[in-house]
């Protein structure tokens, strides 16, 4: 085609310089085009990537075990009443759950709903009726039907946090309160339901209104754009951020629904800090600022918390109440100028004080020796990433009453004994476990004196000598060969010398006297040295050492014979696994403190089951448990009866080590085990037994929890015989120091003569008619 | 998969406490020829304790009837923990065990049952030991079974 004339000509030259530029222009403009546009889809997949999956690192939530309520309980009724105090329970009379009221013996009370490992229990109108004895009475308050079993919500007491250490307690949105939506939407979002992820209006509003005041008094952010703030980005204020924020914001409400949103907001949303946790979420601010759940919150508290948006830590209630206050009433203005609460309720809700708990709940623990037995149960199956962050719920054996009554047995008398001894305030450390030892449930762990330091877990951890807590085993060896040890078998409280590689060795009793000939079953009980030694020598020190290992002590020592008087050491829930074998009459019950788990959708994946090992014959144990009795009747362990009720009966064992560097007490009754340690860390002489230190802490905790007194059940196959125990011969009628002890049938002594044997008869026959 | 067929047994067996307790005699279990027997749940009886054991007996009952042995054994851990001396409760979960395939756990269950076991109630004694007979044939343990059984006529409750 010809150039056409004159135009073409003039414009050519032009074209090649400001055309290429032209040109130039418009590639780049394309390769920016091109550019952003990856980057938005890079933004996207960000954005979709995050919002699915796993959101959130969430902390394992801890529970206590649930109170069970059931007609024949001997659950009193201040027992209940601490319980429902401990959940946060309110009085209310006829009110929502989460309620109670008391009137005299009767206590009705709406329970809160729960989902366990076995299933969902749903909440409960319950009346309960109290007698001496415990809940006589259990009925549902609306229809007046009996109900057979119910149980509280557990407490949860511990929550073991991801490193980063925030945390929430999710929330689905049906669970916020209308009424919170509403306000968090009218303050922070009014048009949240129709824009698109920006709100335009709202920029100009706030850029008007921060012109007029002359600062920035409103964010025209959405709800959206706070959430990516929070949960993609970092939080400077730069404008690029607010271009990324602007565009996330956009893609995410193309991708989900207002509700999701919405629902993600209420559990990221920051709302205070405590220390090094930070708080995110409105379920988790609810308990943090009202110890309450979220679904109990009035009007005045929702409003608090929709104030708390703009600025946790500007507005904290705790540290500027006033301010707090006066953004609260802005908020409650605010809802009612947009509908979301009436004018009455208004009014009230101005006129409400904060409602904030003086001090927020601790983040980690009351109870920092329960959860560290806790957490060495689950660290054989989780690891430690996954318990602070897959939201697991995990259900423990804690009895918040044990509990703090062992710690209030421990502050009492520790002061106590320091002064007694005149050691220096503070030097004295103790540790005790209590457990039920029919199930192997633990139900109490203190790890130290000051219970919420947390650190060093003494119950778990202190490895001490256990001194006369042995004894138990080398009788128990003894007394599993019938043929040679009885109960009534005499042996010898005499000098004795043992040869040992670092030379002799004469072990001497706590009294310094020697008393001669004894009955078996004396020598445990006043914890005689020398006949110890005599026995465990003649049984064998191997021998003794399994009998402690089939009692359940795992450790291996050293088969030298000062294992017999208890140069083993142990640490206190050693020393109860032993005792639970013991308790629960020769069969083994791993102690345990977690009893399942689930998941955070709430599906179990994992049980702990009750195991039972016969581990040592019945018979034998049944034996042993009669001569515990007998130390706390008349022995060694007397002086607890004098802390317990009168006519109590209890089985246990004191322990002293050397030089009275430990003073130790394990004993139990019908339903509770109790090891008490009392010492120095140091290792320093304390000047106290074990009756002296350790035994008035344990009386003290089973006075305090009102254990139920020992009735030892003897197996099939044992027989009683009195006894003299001047002779270790059967009594032959009228005795006044005689004895009745147990036996293996066939093994009792037998009478001295034919003529003593008829008189026996005769006099038991004239026993008969009476 | 929640359980929660166990909680609505329990509260409908709550509501109805006044109900009759199951009939006493064997029925076979599911894929087993270990009868899984019902004796009325009263055991060693604590009257006032009756009905929360014996929902939760009734409970399990049905769980362990629809197979599902792991929740069976739940349930009754929870009725012991109500009642740790009731022999029978103890007894049934040395049945459950087997059921779990759990033969040693369930020896030392029905030893320890056994025990617990009144000298009165000659029937949960023998039922304990025909349990514990019952898992040493299942470890291998035929001299012990043996045993096992012999207590088990000893307190007149041969098969």
């Amino acid at each position: 085609m010809p150039p056409r004339k004159g135009r073409t000509r003039a414009r050519r030259p032009r074209r090649s310089a400001g055309g290429r530029l032209l040109l130039a222009a418009a590639g780049l403009a394309a390769l920016a085009a091109l550019a952003a546009l990856a980057y938005v889809g890079y933004l996207d997949w960000e954005v979709r990537r995050r919002f699915e999956g796993k959101r959130w690192a969430l902390p394992a939530r801890v529970y206590a075990r649930p109170l069970e309520l059931y007609a024949g309980s001997p659950l009193a009724a201040e027992e209940l009443v601490r319980e429902l105090s401990l959940l946060r329970y309110r009085h209310q009379e006829a009110g929502p759950p989460g309620t109670y009221v008391r009137r005299g013996d009767e206590l009705r009370l709406r329970t809160r709903p729960f989902e366990f490992p076995e299933g969902a229990e749903p909440s409960l109108d319950l009346t309960v009726a109290f007698s001496a004895a415990g809940i006589a009475d259990l009925r549902r308050s609306d229809t007046g039907e009996p109900v057979a079993l119910a149980r509280l919500e557990p407490l949860a007491f511990a929550s073991i946090y991801p490193a980063h250490q925030e945390d929430r307690a999710l929330v689905q949105l049906g669970q916020v309160p209308a009424t919170l939506l509403a306000g968090l939407v009218a303050v922070e979002d009014r048009n949240f339901r129709t824009h698109r992820g920006v709100d335009p209006r709202a920029v100009l509003r706030a850029l008007v209104a921060n012109l007029r005041a002359g600062s920035v008094v409103q964010g025209g952010s959405t709800l959206t754009q706070q959430l990516v703030k929070n949960f993609y980005l970092t939080s400077e204020r730069t404008l690029t951020r607010k271009a990324n924020e602007a565009v996330m914001a956009l893609l995410l409400e193309g991708h989900y629904g207002k509700d999701e949103i919405l629902e993600a907001y209420c559990n990221e949303v920051y709302l205070g800090q405590d220390g090094k946790r930070s708080i995110h979420g409105f379920g988790l601010a609810s308990a943090f600022y009202f110890d309450r759940p979220l679904e109990e919150l009035d009007l005045a508290q929702i409003a608090l918390l929709v104030g708390l948006v703009k600025g946790p830590s500007h507005y904290d209630p705790r540290r500027h109440p006033e301010r707090a206050r006066q953004r609260r009433d802005l908020v409650l203005d605010v809802m009612a100028a947009q509908g979301a609460a009436e004018a009455a309720e208004l009014r009230r809700a101005k006129a409400r004080p904060l409602g904030v708990t003086r001090e927020a709940p601790s983040g980690v623990t009351r109870f920092p020796a329960f959860l560290d037995l806790v957490r060495r149960q689950l660290a054989g199956d989780y690891r430690e990433e996954d318990l602070r962050s897959q939201g697991l719920r995990v259900f423990t054996t804690l009895d918040p009453g044990v509990q703090l009554r062992a710690q209030d047995a421990v502050a009492g008398r520790l002061p106590e004994l320091e002064a007694s001894r005149r050691l220096p305030q503070g030097s004295l450390e103790a540790a005790v476990l209590v457990a039920d030892p029919r199930t192997g449930e633990v139900l109490a762990a203190v790890g130290g004196r000051r219970f919420e330091a947390g650190g060093f877990n003494r119950a778990a951890e202190a490895v001490r000598p256990i001194g006369s807590l042995v004894k138990p085993a080398v009788y128990l060896a003894a007394l599993s060969r019938p043929d040679r040890y009885t109960l009534a078998t005499v042996v010898e409280d005499a000098p004795v010398r043992v040869e040992t590689p670092s030379g002799p060795w004469e072990p001497r009793n706590f009294d310094r006297a020697f008393h001669g000939p004894v009955l078996l079953a004396q020598a445990l009980a006043n914890s005689y040295n020398a006949a110890t030694v005599r026995v465990g020598l003649d049984v064998g020190v191997e021998n003794v050492l399994e009998t402690l290992r089939a009692l359940g002590a795992e450790r291996r020592y050293p088969a030298y014979p000062s294992a017999l008087l208890g140069a083993v050491e142990m640490t206190p829930l050693e020393v109860a696994q032993v005792y639970q074998t013991l308790a629960a009459g020769g069969f083994r019950t791993p102690l345990r403190s977690v009893l399942g788990v689930l998941d955070v959708e709430g599906r179990p994946v994992q049980r702990y089951p009750l195991d039972v090992d016969r581990a040592v014959d019945p018979a034998a144990a049944y034996l042993v448990g009669a001569a515990l009795e007998l130390a706390v009747r008349e022995g060694t362990g007397r002086p607890a009866l004098d802390l317990l009720p009168p006519g109590f009966s209890a089985a246990g064992k004191t322990g002293t080590t050397d030089d009275l560097r430990d003073s130790w007490f394990a004993g139990f009754t019908e339903d509770r085990l109790g090891v008490v340690w009392i010492g120095a860390d140091d290792n320093s002489s304390t000047g106290l037994s074990g009756a002296a230190g350790a035994l008035p802490v344990w009386a003290d905790i089973m006075a305090g929890i009102r254990a139920a007194p020992l009735a030892l059940r003897p197996p099939d196959g044992v027989e009683t015989a009195r006894v003299d125990p001047r002779t270790g011969e059967r009594a032959s009628g009228w005795c006044a120091e005689c004895v009745e002890l147990p036996f293996l049938v066939g093994t009792a002594p037998q009478l001295p003569s034919p003529a003593a044997e008829a008189l026996q008869k005769a006099v038991d026959w004239v026993r008969r008619l009476f | 998969m929640r359980v929660r067929g166990v909680w609505a047994a329990v509260v409908a067996a709550g509501l109805g406490a006044g109900c009759a307790l199951p009939p006493a005699g064997g029925r076979a279990a599911p894929g087993g020829d270990v009868p899984w027997s019902e004796a009325p749940a009263e055991g060693r009886t604590d009257a006032r304790t009756g009905a929360a054991v014996a929902s939760l007996s009734r409970a399990a009952s049905d769980e362990a009837r629809a197979g599902r042995f792991d929740a069976a054994a739940a349930t009754l851990e929870r009725a012991i923990r109500i009642r740790p001396d009731d022999a029978e409760l103890w007894t049934r979960l040395a049945e459950v065990r087997l059921r779990q395939g759990q033969p040693r756990q369930a020896e030392s269950t029905a030893l320890k049952a056994a025990g617990l076991a009144d000298a009165s109630r000659a029937d949960l004694k023998a039922r304990a030991y025909r349990a514990a007979a019952e898992a040493r044939r299942a470890l291998g343990d035929a001299a012990g079974a043996r045993e096992a059984e012999e207590a088990a006529a000893r307190w007149g409750g041969g098969r």
